[in-house]
């Protein structure tokens, strides 16, 4: 069973379909990155999902919970961090936490103890006495983090936590975050930076529109978009007899110069590459580079969307 | 569980709250300085008049108004902006999201509004008592103000928050927030007369007006009291869960206490004539909640319907206070009900409060009740069944209520206008058919009231298949949980 399954939500606002049968999953465990241009529904999606909004139609399940007949329910297995995090003035960091802790029923020593925890995880328990307003953004987000974690939930959506964020703490949340899905838990993280989203998720759930464009891992999506992959080649010398060379091989596509080398396309298999560097090694040039370069994250979401907005 | 505390009993927003409270500068700042103030005003009339017997009132006065303006406009805006602040801030979807319900939210606001303002007032009550010995000013009297201050600050508190959940615009904002200032400088100069009257006149604790005013400022502190709360626990909650019953309850709950005292122990002798009255007024104070109910979408909430009663008894008494448009007519009718019973069973009784005598008959007073409310089932029944296909769209149940009180007003006003462009001497005084006071109370207006209580059973004929669907729904829903609870101690027992 996924621990996260939107199953065809539709979501209308008057005339506007915000989010138009969207359905994907996602297991224990793993990280999945929601992409999509501005008005794509992807903070619908994910209010529908922390079950802040009601779909028209479909369902959400957490840990098989029905966010529509068990909201109370679903909340207890679901940490939920909003783009906009919650702050409130003239408060320290325990206290926040120590505020949400009792929020969610936690008492006594399991609170106090949950609250130490959640300000370890997220590196924040020096700053325990600071107040809220002091602090830098990405430490406002971390601690909106530590929040999020305090009921301990298996699941977790995680709306533009990166937002805003400079380097440093973008990768400190990267590295969190790869931590929580290494404790088993299931995320779902939308952000606008998609190399970040590249390198911290498993895989991806594509949106424009209010409709899912593709789902499932980076590669396979890739794949599913790529018909031919480009291959970039250099040779100790001759660069003009490789290029001929590679328009006499069968398979090969787009064969152009680019700096000191060739690139070109090939739409077979990993066999069959392998064989075009075996034919231009018994053709007697010598490779000193030979690197296929699969589509980054930025070109599938490029490739699959088309900018339109709602 | 271990190591749990007191605190760990606490309400979590009370803590919070009290605690972001007394670290902000706001609180810092002006608590120290209305104090100040206060005591350089007390010691300004000392100075003025050195010597001066009976120096209580002058003295009292000023401070008390210093401790009203915290009291009634510093404790307010500050619970205003703390309730306004859930939304700024973007912390409303995380307290949803947590185990507080939405009363306890409102309840904790109000406890911090309470800390606050007894602190004010703890601060100011050695200065009020000190007038005493400055003699002209009772000891009773002063307990009797500062309780009535305290009371009337929490209510002020409760309306605040009702208030900041209206709306999210920052325009509106403001000017929501200009018209709780307008409130709390109205109950300010309320509270002021009210002060004269008990310290400058002589007219405290033990006289008839005292009495009469003390009663007065109870039943507005628990009217507005209760009210603000229960609006403002319901402007909290999410939008598909119970956003009406609360209040619905809170009425029916306030009008059985107001006719039970009534019954019990009534301020004055209870004629027919009282009887009548009363029952019309709160007649058309219940019509005008109703407005919200009655153009409420009709179907039921989803989140609601998985709270129902499972009992299909307990449902079905429900009913009339779960949200829906056609529930609200039920309501409505329901309130009527209860007046009507009392004020037929009142007079029959053998009950010391009614002892003017019936001076016209029974059917007479019930007749002149009827035709005054038939006007407000036509307009609350008739006009929401008329609006059905816009109380269904997103902003509609707004649209139906701003559209619903105009339509009563100028079918009113609107003949008292031409009465003037045409010189109707009778129109313009307001004697004509659309105007339900004169028609229920006229005696020319016999063949009006007739009308006009058969246009309300036509009406009343008409809301029928509405109130009988929206009793079907809950039912329905009823009978759903039922069903899902033998569902799931099938599974249940499958699984063991």
């Amino acid at each position: 069973m996924p621990a996260l399954e939107v199953r065809g939500i539709t979501k209308r606002f008057g005339r506007l379909t915000a989010v138009d049968n969207v359905s994907f999953a996602i297991e224990k465990g793993r990280i999945t990155g929601f992409i999509g241009p501005n008005g794509a529904g992807k903070t619908t999606t994910m209010r529908i999902a922390a079950t802040l909004e009601l779909p028209d139609e479909g369902d959400v399940l957490l840990d098989g919970v029905s966010v529509l007949d068990d909201p109370r329910g679903a909340r207890a297995k679901l940490g939920f961090m909003p783009d906009s995090y919650g702050a409130y003035p003239s408060t320290t960091l325990w206290e926040y936490l120590d505020f949400f802790a009792r929020a969610y029923d936690l008492a006594g020593d399991v609170r106090r103890r949950r609250v130490e925890e959640v300000l370890e995880f997220t590196s924040l328990s020096a700053l325990r006495e600071k107040e809220m307003n002091t602090l830098s953004k990405g430490l406002k987000q971390r601690l909106c983090l530590a929040k999020t974690l305090l009921h301990d939930p298996s699941i977790l959506i995680l709306d533009e936590p990166a937002a805003g964020l400079d380097p440093r703490a973008r990768v400190e949340l990267r590295e969190l975050v790869r931590a929580l899905a290494g404790m088993g838990k299931a995320i779902l993280v939308s952000s606008h930076i998609l190399t970040e989203l590249a390198e911290m998720c498993d895989g991806i759930a594509v949106i424009e529109a209010g409709q899912i464009k593709a789902t499932g891992s980076v590669g396979d999506v890739t794949r599913g978009i790529q018909s031919a992959v480009p291959v970039y080649v250099r040779v100790l010398e001759g660069a003009d007899r490789l290029e001929r060379t590679l328009h006499e091989l069968p398979g090969i596509e787009r064969v152009r110069r680019e700096g000191d080398g060739v690139v070109f396309e090939h739409a077979g298999s990993p066999e069959s590459l392998s064989g075009v560097l075996a034919a231009l090694v018994g053709a007697g040039l010598r490779p000193v580079e030979f690197t296929p370069r699969a589509m980054g994250l930025e070109e599938v979401f490029l490739s699959l969307t088309q900018g339109k907005m709602q | 569980m271990s190591g749990r505390t007191r605190s760990d009993r606490l309400n979590p927003v009370f803590l919070k709250e009290l605690r972001q409270a007394l670290r902000g500068r706001t609180f810092a700042v002006l608590f120290p300085a209305t104090v100040a103030i206060a005591v350089a005003l007390a010691i300004t009339v000392l100075v003025d008049h050195p010597g001066q017997a009976n120096l209580g009132p002058d003295v009292f006065l000023p401070v008390i108004v210093v401790l009203g303006v915290a009291a009634l406009g510093l404790v307010p805006f500050s619970t205003f902006q703390s309730m306004a602040g859930e939304w700024d801030e973007g912390t409303q979807d995380l307290l949803v999201l947590s185990h507080l319900s939405p009363s306890r939210i409102v309840l904790g606001k109000l406890l911090t509004a309470a800390v606050e303002s007894g602190l004010y007032v703890l601060a100011f009550l050695p200065l009020l008592l000190f007038t005493f010995l400055l003699t002209g000013v009772d000891v009773r009297d002063i307990l009797f103000l500062v309780a009535g201050l305290y009371g009337a600050s929490l209510a002020m508190s409760c309306v605040a928050m009702t208030l900041a959940g209206l709306s999210r615009v920052r325009f509106w904002r403001v000017i929501l927030l200009v018209a709780l200032g307008g409130l709390g400088f109205a109950a300010l100069l309320g509270g002021i007369e009210l002060v004269d009257q008990f310290v400058a006149r002589g007219r405290g604790l033990g006289s008839t007006f005292a009495s009469d005013e003390a009663l007065a400022l109870v039943v507005l502190v628990l009217v507005f009291g209760s009210l603000g709360f229960s609006f403002a626990a319901t402007r909290i909650a999410h939008p598909e869960d119970d956003r009406s019953g609360p209040v619905r309850v809170t009425v029916t709950v306030l009008l059985l206490g107001f006719l039970t005292w009534l019954t019990v122990s009534p301020p004055g002798p209870l004629t027919a004539q009282v009887v009548e009255r009363v029952a019309m007024a709160f007649g058309v104070i219940t019509a005008m909640f109703a407005v919200f109910f009655v153009t409420e979408p009709e179907r039921l909430p989803r989140r609601t319907a998985t709270r129902i009663p499972a009992h299909p008894a307990l449902a079905f008494l429900a009913a009339p206070f779960l949200p829906g448009g056609g529930r609200g007519v039920l309501w409505w009718l329901l309130q009527l009900g209860v007046l009507l019973t009392w004020a037929v069973l009142l007079p029959l009784a053998p009950s010391p409060a009614f002892t003017g005598g019936w001076s016209r008959s029974i059917a007479d007073v019930l007749l002149h009740w009827a035709a005054l409310m038939a006007y407000f089932v036509v307009y609350l029944a008739g006009f929401s069944l008329a609006m059905t296909r816009l109380r269904e769209r997103s902003s509609g149940p707004l649209a139906a209520r701003l559209i619903l009180p105009s339509v009563a007003i100028l079918s009113m006003v609107l003949p008292i206008m031409i009465g003037f462009l045409l010189d109707q001497q009778k129109w313009r005084n307001g004697d004509h058919a659309l105007m339900p006071f004169w028609a229920a109370t006229a005696g020319e207006a016999q063949g009006v009231r007739l009308v006009a209580i058969l246009v309300a059973a036509v009406v009343l004929l008409a809301n029928g298949p509405r109130m009988m669907r929206s009793f079907r729904e809950v039912l329905a829903a009823s009978r759903a949980r039922r069903v899902g609870a033998v569902k799931r101690s099938e599974v249940s027992a499958h699984a063991a």
